[in-house]
């Protein structure tokens, strides 16, 4: 059933409307002959005249050749590839030399959206379409470059060209609607985006994304919004000037067609650094590859094909039965990094080596508001525990010392019944701890991970106590991008989008951004330029991933808390970090909880 | 004498000094000139065995590097693939006409040989983490490296010509 248009739910927990294609095709027949609303004037100067515009091949696929004759108001005339002629109302804004305007075809499910450089000649269409994906309210989008024909002129030889050039940049832009986004363009094929308006502004998202360089000021860029609404966005942007417009078309979570042309104005977040060779401004999208289970549906010559991460539907989902039992078969703690479906032997190469700082002995870990967890530990890699007085239990751990005296650690509880795992940083200086309390058999899949931030004091023998003290939640982190680099060949970076987000890139071989997800998060303040971060892989592989992130050392060390179907894993993650840079956010979440 | 392995480098063979140095022996002029008929002859052979051996290896390196050790079943004496160390792809001999050794039995059927060479070996990406699916999704399932490390090989004459016997990274 549709709800509100903008959910009060993480766009990864809303279940979107399986809309048909005569739903869909039902929808366009009633806004195609009107064009894309906007809040802004429309370029009326194309009425009377007519373009024709010729495109190239992108791989075995022929571009297409757009013939459009301007009527008057904003009705046009298309003939596609010589065809027949059709009537579609149509939207164009201006912008410096550039005209971009967008339409329709009724009786279809198709449409386009083409930007003209008036001054070169230049053209980039997008050829836009419901129904190509497993979610037939998903926009495709297929990018053809290509030129104005005038007939006695030759060809251009130039083209507007996939980027890395915007990779890097983070921009806020505010509508003229009044819609507020933070828009972060971390990668060649995917960005980040906050919905400041829209949604609570707390969760960042991540969609696949075209970067094409008009020229060193001006880009365009789209972002499709898949696994969620769908919804298709593009604007032509002004690097100097801040300005944008372009448009927006898709479903929203009412099921309403969201189809406007759009102008707005930005602010400038900042740039982060680049990894590729210097030298390199090529782009993207990378090609579509089969992911986690899937096999053979993707074809990498298919018109407008390109690699989407798609995690929901590949991610084991368990019951809390089914968890149970392979918690009870196979619970494996701090395994063989090499060992099969260890979950991350790869994350861990770059790990700090394990320490036995903890071993023989004896402390309590009292949370405020939490559990009093005593612990006595017989070895390295041995403690014993109880919760609340309860009775002894022994478990595997493991310790790394991420900063002189600050000792992270992690154990399972095998006798709670969500088959909790303690990822604690104790500060045995301070006397300060703080516990990511992973926890499963949460409401969504009860193979995904939750997790509590527990605050507390450590009590030992020797230990002056902190009294009031304690760790505290920090926005330091917010806005920074870190580079993680946990084995030879595998490299992420995370950035902290907003107070409750983490954000992945995956860098391509060529240390270009690529494919990017997020999830919620949540950091704590240790030491100074030391931090506890967690990220929650929802809707995604239920992953809980605990770090320590010491921004001296620039390395961190962290502990992975996974359920699936090959059981319960603990394990330890581990990588030596670069900063990438921080964005200027902090003005957007100053007052935000 | 012929039954005396011969070590050489190949910029010695092509340096001409094998033919020159030798021919000091002292004797009655016929029997010098048999002699000295017989050693070219034995030299000329050994030449011919070492190109043959280098042609050997040139054909390994270029199937090998193209399809892989299985692709190279068919130059070895016993038709089997050779075992190299896991993960190696790509196998360069730096300066390839020139071995740092070549020693060849004084019967002619057996030789041994040792290459500087450069190792591409290439390693997959461990583990089922969320990072690593996407590394895999977008392509990077693999990250290459190169080490500098030493081509042993040893040969054995069939009667059809030159096979390897074996072959082992050092």
């Amino acid at each position: 059933m549709p709800g509100k248009a903008y959910p009060d739910v993480q766009l990864y927990r809303y279940d979107w409307s399986k809309l048909s294609e005569a739903t869909i095709g039902a929808a366009i027949d009633q806004v195609a002959m009107q064009g894309p609303q906007c809040a802004s004037s429309l370029d009326l100067s194309l009425a009377g005249k007519t373009l024709q515009l010729v495109t190239d091949a992108d791989g075995p696929n022929a571009g297409p050749s757009l013939s459009y004759r301007f009527t008057t108001g904003n009705r046009l005339i298309l003939t596609e590839n010589g065809g027949n002629a059709v009537n579609a109302g149509y939207a164009a804004l201006s912008l410096e030399r550039f005209t971009f305007f967008a339409h329709l075809i009724p009786g279809t499910l198709r449409g386009y959206a083409i930007i003209v450089d008036n001054h070169t000649g230049l053209a980039t269409v997008f050829e836009l379409w419901f129904g190509g994906q497993d979610a037939k309210r998903e926009v495709s989008r297929a990018v053809w470059q290509g030129y104005v024909y005038e007939k006695g002129r030759d060809a251009p030889p130039d083209r507007h060209r996939p980027t890395n050039r915007v990779e890097g940049k983070g921009l806020y832009w505010k509508t003229d609607t009044g819609d507020e986004t933070l828009d972060f363009y971390p990668s060649v094929s995917y960005s980040h985006w906050v919905e400041l308006t829209r949604l609570d502004g707390k969760q960042g998202y991540c969609a696949p994304s075209d970067y094409i360089q008009i020229d060193d000021r001006f880009y365009l860029y789209t972002r499709t919004e898949a696994e969620f609404s769908g919804i298709f966005s593009l604007y032509l942007m002004d690097l100097d000037r801040l300005r944008q417009v372009g448009l927006r078309l898709g479903f929203n979570a009412a099921d309403e067609l969201e189809y406007r042309a759009f102008t707005g104005t930005g602010e400038w977040l900042g740039q982060i650094a680049q990894f590729e060779k210097f030298g390199d401004i090529s782009g993207g999208p990378s090609k579509p590859r089969p992911g986690p289970g899937q096999t053979g549906k993707l074809d990498p010559n298919a018109k407008g094909s390109r690699g989407v991460y798609r995690p929901l539907g590949t991610m084991p989902k368990m019951t809390k039965a089914e968890v149970a039992a392979a918690v009870k078969e196979h619970t494996r703690v701090f395994a063989p990094r090499t060992g099969e479906g260890s979950g991350a032997a790869g994350m861990a190469t770059n790990g700090l080596p394990s320490v036995d700082w903890l071993s023989g002995k004896s402390f309590t870990l009292r949370y405020d508001g939490g559990p009093v967890m005593d612990y006595k530990v017989t070895s390295a890699d041995s403690l014993q525990w109880r919760k609340d007085g309860g009775p002894w239990a022994t478990a595997r751990y493991q310790a790394y010392e991420p900063a002189p005296g600050v000792i992270l650690f992690g154990h399972v509880l095998d006798s709670e019944p969500d088959h909790d795992g303690h990822c604690i940083c104790a500060d045995f200086e301070n006397g300060l701890v703080t516990t990511f309390n992973g926890y499963l058999n949460t409401p969504f899949f009860a193979n995904e991970a939750g997790a509590r931030t527990l605050f507390g004091v450590i009590e030992m023998q020797g230990l002056a106590p902190p009294g009031k003290a304690r760790h505290g939640r920090t926005d330091e982190l917010l806005g920074r991008a870190i580079t993680w680099n946990y084995a030879p060949g595998l490299t992420s970076m995370h950035l902290y989008s907003t107070p409750h987000t983490v954000s992945w890139i995956i860098f391509t071989d060529t240390g270009a951004g690529g494919l990017e997800w997020s999830g919620p998060g949540d950091f704590v303040k240790i030491r100074e330029d030391l931090y506890f971060a967690y990220w929650l892989e929802d809707a995604c592989n239920g992953t809980l991933g605990t770090i320590v992130i010491n921004m001296r050392t620039m390395h961190d060390s962290g502990i992975g808390y996974h359920c699936g179907e090959e059981g319960l894993s603990m394990s330890q993650v581990g990588a030596h970090a670069r900063h990438a840079g921080k964005f200027d956010i902090d003005r957007f979440f100053k007052n935000k909880t | 004498m012929a039954d005396k392995p011969m070590t050489s480098r190949r910029s010695f063979l092509k340096s001409g000094a094998i033919f020159a140095a030798p021919l000091a022996v002292v004797g009655a002029p016929a029997a010098a000139a048999a002699m000295a008929d017989d050693d070219s002859r034995a030299r000329l052979a050994r030449l011919e065995d070492t190109r043959a051996i280098e042609a050997l290896n040139r054909a390994f390196l270029r199937q090998f590097n193209a399809s892989g050790a299985e692709a190279t079943a068919a130059l070895f004496a016993d038709g089997k693939a050779p075992d190299l160390a896991s993960g190696t792809v790509g196998l360069v001999l730096e300066n390839a006409a020139e071995p740092e050794h070549l020693e060849l039995a004084g019967d002619g059927s057996r030789a041994s040989a040792h290459y500087s060479c450069v190792v591409e070996t290439e390693h997959a990406l461990e583990g089922d983490h969320t990072l690593i699916q996407m590394a895999r999704l977008q392509g990077n399932s693999a990250y290459r490296c190169s080490d500098r490390r030493v081509f042993r090989a040893d040969y054995v004459r069939h009667k059809d010509g030159w096979a390897i016997e074996r072959i082992r990274l050092g």
